[in-house]
Formats: C-alpha cells, sequence, structure tokens
C-alpha cells in the first residue's frame, strides 16, 4: 500500500511537472547588424534578413517599428511555428532627407514579439550616403 | 480590547490600497516643464501615438530648450537647425505656428526631446541635456547646425 501511495505521488508529480513546463518560442535573427555600404542619395537600398522561432511554442510578432521615417520594415509571416523561418524585409531611402544629405547614418529597426526573453529585438543597419549620382542628360 | 483589534486589521487591510494610490499620484506628478495643450496641433499629431504627441506639445512650449539641442536623424540637410526644426517649421504673418511633419515619422528626434524632458524632470541642466544627447545620437548621423 505505502508503495502504491509512493507511485500515485510519483505519478501527480510527473504530470504537474509536464503541465507546468510549457514551451516558449525563442527569436532568432540572421544578424543584428549589417552594413549597406556606399548608396547614393535617392536611391533605396533593401536587404532581407531571416527571422526564425528556435523555441518550442508560436513566436508571435507583435510590431515593427523603425527609427526613422526613412527605414521600413515588414516581416512576413509575423506569426512563426517552432522551427518555422520567416523574412525581415528592410528598406533604406537614401533620398529620404533631401538630395543633399551625404555621409554615415546609423538606422534601427525594432521587432517586438511573444519571446519572453527577448521582448524587443533591434537590429541596426549602416548605411554611407554617396552625392547624387546624375543621370543621363542632366 | 476587541474593538481594536477590528480596527487594526481594517487598517492593515487598506494600507495597501492607500499606498497603491500615493504611487499613482506619484506617477502622474508634476513635471520640472509645460506642455502646449494638444487640441491646438494638427490632427496628425493629435492622433500621434503618446510620446510624439508630447514631443510636438514639449517642442512648442519650450522652444528654448529644443533650440539648444542638435538633432542627429541627418535632418540638417533638409534645412533644420536644431531639434525644435523637427516639430516647427516657423510661423505665418499672423505669428500662427507652422508645424513640420516630420517628427511624426522619426523616432530619433522624438526620442531626442523625450530624453530631454525626462533629464529636466530629474534636474539636470539644459547644458547636461546636449552634452548626453552628443554622446548618445551622434552615431546615428551629422548633427544639425545649431543656429
Amino acid at each position: 500500500m505505502r508503495n502504491f501511495v509512493f507511485f500515485l505521488f510519483l505519478v501527480v508529480t510527473a504530470a504537474f511537472l509536464a503541465a507546468c513546463s510549457r514551451g516558449e518560442p525563442q527569436i532568432v535573427v540572421e544578424t543584428l547588424q549589417f552594413d549597406f555600404g556606399d548608396v547614393p542619395n535617392g536611391e533605396i537600398a533593401a536587404r532581407d534578413v531571416r527571422v526564425r522561432n528556435g523555441g518550442d511554442a508560436v513566436l508571435v510578432v507583435e510590431g515593427i517599428s523603425t527609427s526613422c521615417g526613412c527605414t521600413s520594415a515588414t516581416l512576413a509571416p509575423m506569426r512563426l511555428a517552432p522551427g518555422e523561418q520567416g523574412t525581415l524585409h528592410i528598406e533604406y531611402d537614401a533620398g529620404a532627407h533631401g538630395p543633399d544629405l551625404t555621409g554615415p547614418l546609423v538606422r534601427q529597426v525594432f521587432i517586438n514579439s511573444n519571446d519572453p526573453a527577448q521582448p524587443e529585438v533591434t537590429v541596426e543597419l549602416a548605411v554611407n550616403i554617396t552625392p547624387r549620382q546624375l543621370s543621363e542628360g542632366n | 480590547m476587541k474593538r481594536i483589534i477590528p480596527l487594526f486589521l481594517l487598517l492593515l487591510a487598506l494600507a495597501p490600497l492607500a499606498s497603491g494610490c500615493s504611487n499613482q499620484a506619484a506617477a502622474g506628478g508634476e513635471h520640472a516643464y509645460q506642455l502646449a495643450p494638444l487640441h491646438e496641433m494638427p490632427s496628425d499629431v493629435q492622433n500621434a501615438p503618446r510620446t510624439v504627441r508630447e514631443a510636438y506639445q514639449f517642442a512648442v512650449a519650450n522652444p528654448g530648450v529644443l533650440h539648444a539641442l542638435p538633432c542627429y536623424c541627418g535632418c540638417g540637410a533638409m534645412g533644420h537647425v536644431s531639434n525644435y526644426s523637427c516639430y516647427v517649421a516657423g510661423s505665418d504673418s499672423s505669428g500662427q505656428l507652422q508645424y513640420d511633419n516630420h517628427a511624426l515619422g522619426c523616432q530619433i528626434c522624438v526620442d531626442i526631446t523625450q530624453d530631454a524632458m525626462r533629464m529636466l524632470d530629474d534636474g539636470r541642466s539644459v547644458d547636461e541635456i546636449v552634452s548626453y544627447v552628443d554622446e548618445t545620437y551622434s552615431r546615428f548621423g551629422p548633427a544639425t547646425p545649431l543656429q
């Protein structure tokens, strides 16, 4: 009888622990920093960055924002099953601050998700804006 | 004695509520700066996220502070001369402010203003805020010329 009670106790404890240890999503971003290099003023530079769910629960990306109106970013899909991968498409408009801006800049993309360990991940991009290229006839 | 115990228990139960109220009062306490009325702002500003709305309100009510702060988003190339330019383009002949919508889409501009607001509340001087802004934001781009 005593063994049976002990066995029952183990079963209940195991079930309780299994119920408590629910999986968690984990956002894994291919790179947190990259450089577009030289981009002529007036042109748009773009890059795709892979975003993966390395956890064992569904990763829900709740929002994506950027540090500047000159930078846009979209992720598809916004919900990633465990092991699934999405594409973060980032575009930087080198002409957004007028035709005269040249030189090095840094911009940021913020990804907010339900990953409890990293609720916000920042991807940082560098760019060096060069003078506008004159088109033919100008 | 029998009457004191229930009274003591009642006070004990109310204590957390009272402390919660006092925390709320502190959180919504007075600022070291003024904010301009929101209803006088363009509808785009009124419908913007809270941090952006407050930054516009702060800019209009505290032009001296933002005239002293550079912006590092690269807007100097657009004719901006300070962080203030990201919010206000100037005024017309009747003195009516002409708003600039640049800060509606620029987190760097708004972050600089929000840092200024926070540091004023912390009792920091404008010179200290300028130093902080230079140190924190100069990596993002060139400074406005601060005329």
